[in-house]
């Protein structure tokens, strides 16, 4: 029906503006997921979970939602009504449009005059009808969220992520932790090797690295592999410094004295010169020079003294340095052997080990070379001295006599460096031993526990603490029991260390230390105990922490049966009475501690003592050692 | 009329004849625009009102104003309980005649073009059901013999919602032969100055009458000569499917609240209604805004509460807007 033409216009640029606005509508939406996507996708790729073709593709993809989505909503369905509506609606026509299209699809006989007036009513309303007003276009809804998304998107596409650096991971340290009174008591005897001038270089040096050592120890700088590193570089400067032939020197000396011994005016000095002690030597040849000077001794005495010198300067010292030189030879040839030699790890270890041994030979061979020197120079200065006296010229040989005493002093200086290094390597094996005992204990018990018992045995060795303490145990100790041997506890008798521990009472108090491994010690009697007898001397079980062997089960013992009174014992008055005649202590602990100490070291270095054993006895006194204001 | 008018012309005549009958009511009533159209939009339709309202808001003199401009015979019925059917149907008397004596039937008030039927819900279940036959087969039988109502045969029947006491309530059956229901409402402030001054005053308005019998029935086929578009006509459909609680796509109150939804003579009602205003607003078809403002006055009546609507004061007309709010004009 062509007169419909007007209506049916109207109502298709309607459905072609409803088509528009549903396809901006969808595009912005489906354009919306797409940043969406391509803003995920852009993190990605920048995050470098996706590769660049993967990402390439991701974003076409996200780039063709919205194309799809205008396009659906283009080619989605708008009824002609619902066109036709929206021209009644916006022109207030009353469904003139919407009936008169219905009317019109009837067939012309079916139609009623009034359908056909309807649609020359609506045909008469046609010119006025307006598709935008009926469907005005508008910004789609999403356009702004789009527009922020875009923004972000884009920003997120322009932002370069800097490559990512891994950044090295410090490792955890785990400090170790040492006791405040054993870093105290390492260092307390450092600072006399650091500061005093006259110690030798090497000493100081390394003192003064030890000391380093234990004040990074005391900040927990150190882990315990740092540490025990150091302390490993360490003895190897000292092992380094130390002369490898020093026992040579000291036999020389020996003899030298055994030849100067048959005079009485040498007497001071051969005695120095047995011990091997150059120091003492070097003082006694000055006074011997001294007293030659002074005073003009008889003639049977100079005579004496000039046949001792004489003895003494042509004492023909073995010579080891062909041996030396021989065992130097035969380490070279052994190592040019191995070296030309297809070698593994094993035969490297074992290369290495020979190449020590050469270095160690070769200074050997160099310090016994030194030491021979200064042997003849010595003997130089006593033939002379014997050929002055001969000659009746007491002063010049007097002054050969103090230039042999010079000798002797830097032979002194040198044997005071060895001791002094020999101290410092001893305290060295003493941190490390500590060391090793500590991380056991950490492993075996509660390293917290440890700490604690060890804070109240400093506080009880300095004379504070409530004196009521709680027996102290080292760690590594089997339970058992040993006898006790407090003051003023008058108690004790045949017991029997049945255990890996003994335990003392260092102090005043009660307080008391148990050392573990001692326990193989028989009790001892108290006072005012009625029978006193003693143990079986051999305790049973073993400390597992020990390295070396239990004490031999073999070991004598004798029972000796001491007879008691029978009674309540002394009372306390009576006691305090007996103490009151004997005199309380009046000598100072230093002093007493001092000398237990060096008799202590003494054994230690003369008996046969396991050397776990000798850790405890030397733990023991560093323990007790004497501390500010516990003189 | 239609066959030798245009449509054009027949729809000029409508709204010149009932811009006629407005302007001559609206002589003795003041506003009520809507309640005038629906009586109006009842009469042309074929249907019968139901004039809802509190006493005083001139429901009694609509009718009359109405049954004055329209030249047809009026009649007034108030019922009261005791009203007994005979009253308002008539009965049978002896008369004579001639000598002889022959039974005779005179009939009741009913026999009127316009019936006003005041206060209906007043009279007992037996008498509102005398009307049932009248007001839907537009007849009336006694002792056996059936009297043919005059067309066009119109019931405007009014009910108080306030003094329910001692009143019968319509039943369901009846209210269903009303085409429209119309709630009277309370005049605005100017409007009752202007009521005011019409009736305090000297002079009192005279109603003529502007449109005779004939008119009436040549109107009311053009009415039916109305066209109404697919749509629209499942628009009214889908409305009524709506008031049903137990149909798909029922808005949640009708769901709740309502028992029975609105029978088939609604969506009649609704279609005929919206064809009276059709051609009010001069019109060749019915649009989906004339059944939505026949919607309510059409379906209030015929859509029941359930108890838990009634217990919660819920009112039709709100069941009604849920439903308008809820249904799309084009289906799909």
């Amino acid at each position: 029906m062509s007169s419909m033409a007007p209506i049916r216009a109207a109502v298709g640029a309607v459905r072609r503006r409803v088509r528009l606005q549903r396809s901006l509508d969808a595009g912005a939406l489906l354009l919306l997921a797409g940043l969406g996507v391509a803003g995920v996708v852009l993190a990605f790729g920048k995050a470098g979970w996706l590769s660049e073709g993967e990402v390439i593709r991701w974003l076409l993809a996200s780039g063709a939602l919205p194309l799809l989505g205008a396009l659906v909503g283009a080619l989605r369905p708008i009824p002609r009504l619902v066109a036709a509506q929206m021209l009644d609606r916006s022109h207030a026509l009353r469904s003139r449009v919407a009936s008169a299209l219905e009317f019109a699809q009837l067939p012309e006989g079916e139609r009623t005059p009034f359908m056909r007036a309807a649609i020359g009513d609506a045909l008469s309303h046609a010119p006025g009808l307006s598709p935008a007003r009926a469907m005005p276009l508008r910004a789609p809804r999403d356009l702004v969220a789009c527009a922020g998304l875009a923004i972000g998107v884009g920003v997120l596409g322009v932002f370069e992520v800097p490559d990512r650096v891994r950044v090295p991971v410090p490792p955890q340290l785990a400090p170790l932790l040492l006791h405040q009174d054993d870093l105290l008591a390492f260092r307390g005897g450092l600072d006399e090797l650091m500061n005093n001038r006259e110690n030798a270089d090497e000493v100081r040096e390394v003192a003064r690295d030890f000391n380093q050592l234990m004040e990074d120890l005391a900040d927990r700088r150190l882990d315990r592999t740092e540490a025990l590193r150091r302390i490993r570089d360490l003895e190897r400067r000292l092992a380094e410094g130390r002369s490898a032939d020093a026992e040579s020197l000291r036999d020389a000396l020996r003899e030298l004295g055994n030849e100067m011994r048959r005079a009485d005016l040498t007497r001071a000095a051969s005695d120095a010169l047995r011990d091997g002690d150059a120091g003492r030597a070097e003082q006694a040849m000055r006074e011997l020079a001294e007293s030659l000077r002074q005073e003009a001794p008889s003639r049977a005495e100079l005579d004496r003294l000039r046949q001792a010198l004489e003895r003494a300067a042509e004492h023909q010292t073995p010579d080891q340095a062909e041996e030396l030189e021989r065992q130097r030879q035969e380490m070279q040839r052994l190592l040019q052997r191995q070296q030309k030699q297809q070698v593994g790890e094993r035969e490297r270890r074992l290369l290495e080990r020979r190449r020590r041994e050469l270095e160690r030979l070769e200074r050997q061979q160099q310090e016994h070379e030194q030491q021979r020197r200064q042997l003849e120079r010595l003997q130089r200065e006593l033939q002379r001295a014997a050929e002055d006296l001969n000659r009746n010229q007491r002063d010049q040989a007097a002054d050969s006599l103090e230039r042999g005493a010079e000798d002797l002093n830097r032979m002194a200086r040198q044997q005071l460096s060895e001791e002094q290094m020999r101290q410092l390597e001893q305290q060295l094996r003493q941190l490390r031993e500590l060391m090793r005992r500590q991380q056991q204990a950490q492993n075996g018990q509660g390293g917290q526990n440890g700490q604690g018992r060890m804070d109240r045995f400093v506080l009880r060795a300095q004379g504070q603490g409530d004196g009521q303490g709680v027996p102290l145990r080292m760690p590594g100790g089997q339970q058992g029991q040993g006898g006790q041997n407090g003051q003023g506890q008058e108690q004790g008798g045949p017991q029997q260390g049945q255990g890996g521990q003994m335990t003392l009472a260092p102090g005043q108090g009660n307080a008391q230390l148990e050392l573990p491994g001692m326990g193989q010690q028989p009790g001892q009697g108290g006072e005012g105990s009625d029978r006193a007898d003693e143990g079986p001397g051999i305790g049973v079980g073993h400390d597992p922490t020990m390295l070396d062997d239990p004490t031999s089960l073999d070991a004598s013992r004798q029972n000796t049966r001491v007879e008691g009174e029978d009674g309540d014992g002394p009372s306390r008055s009576e006691v305090i009475l007996s103490a009151a005649d004997r005199g309380f202590a009046s000598r100072g602990y230093r002093n007493v501690y001092t000398n237990y100490r060096d008799h202590a070291e003494e054994v230690l270095e003369t008996d046969e003592i396991p050397a776990g054993y000798r850790f405890y006895v030397r733990r023991y006194f560093q323990l007790i050692r004497p501390r500010e204001g516990n003189e | 009329m239609t066959d030798e008018n245009t449509p054009a012309e027949a729809v000029a005549r409508f709204r010149e004849h009932i811009d006629r009958v407005r302007n001559e009511v609206g002589k003795m009533i003041v506003g009520q625009n809507e309640i005038v159209d629906g009586v109006l939009t009842c009469l042309l339709a074929s249907g019968h009102a139901l004039l809802e309202g509190v006493p005083g808001l001139g429901k009694t003199m609509l009718v009359r104003c109405l049954a004055d401009a329209l030249a047809l015979r009026f009649s007034r019925i108030q019922f009261t309980p005791d009203l007994m059917p005979a009253d308002i149907l008539g009965t049978t008397v002896i008369a004579e005649e001639g000598g002889a004596r022959m039974f005779e039937f005179r009939p009741g008030p009913i026999f009127a073009h316009i019936v006003l039927a005041d206060e209906i819900n007043r009279a007992t279940p037996k008498t509102q059901s005398a009307l049932l036959e009248a007001m839907q087969e537009h007849s009336v039988t006694v002792a056996k013999t059936t009297h043919t109502l005059e067309e066009p045969y119109f019931v405007l029947a009014t009910q108080n919602p306030l003094e329910m006491e001692g009143t019968y309530p319509l039943p369901e059956a009846q209210l269903d032969r009303f085409l429209l229901k119309l709630h009277v409402g309370f005049p605005s402030h100017d409007e009752l100055h202007e009521i005011l001054d019409r009736t305090t005053g000297s002079g009192v308005p005279e109603v003529k009458p502007v449109m005779d019998r004939e008119t009436i029935l040549e109107m009311r086929k053009v009415v039916r000569d109305v066209a109404v578009a697919r749509h629209v006509q499942d628009y009214a459909i889908r409305i009524l499917e709506g008031t049903h609680p137990d149909r798909d796509g029922s808005p949640e109150k009708v769901r709740r609240f309502v028992r029975y939804g609105a029978s088939p003579r609604g969506a009649q009602a609704c279609l005929i209604g919206a064809k009276v205003r059709a051609l009010f607003d001069g019109r060749f078809s019915a649009s989906a805004d004339d059944v939505r403002a026949v919607m309510k006055p059409a379906l209030r009546h015929r859509v029941i509460l359930n108890f838990e609507g009634e217990a919660e004061g819920i009112r039709t007309d709100e069941v009604l807007d849920e439903i308008i709010n809820s249904v799309p004009e084009t289906s799909g």
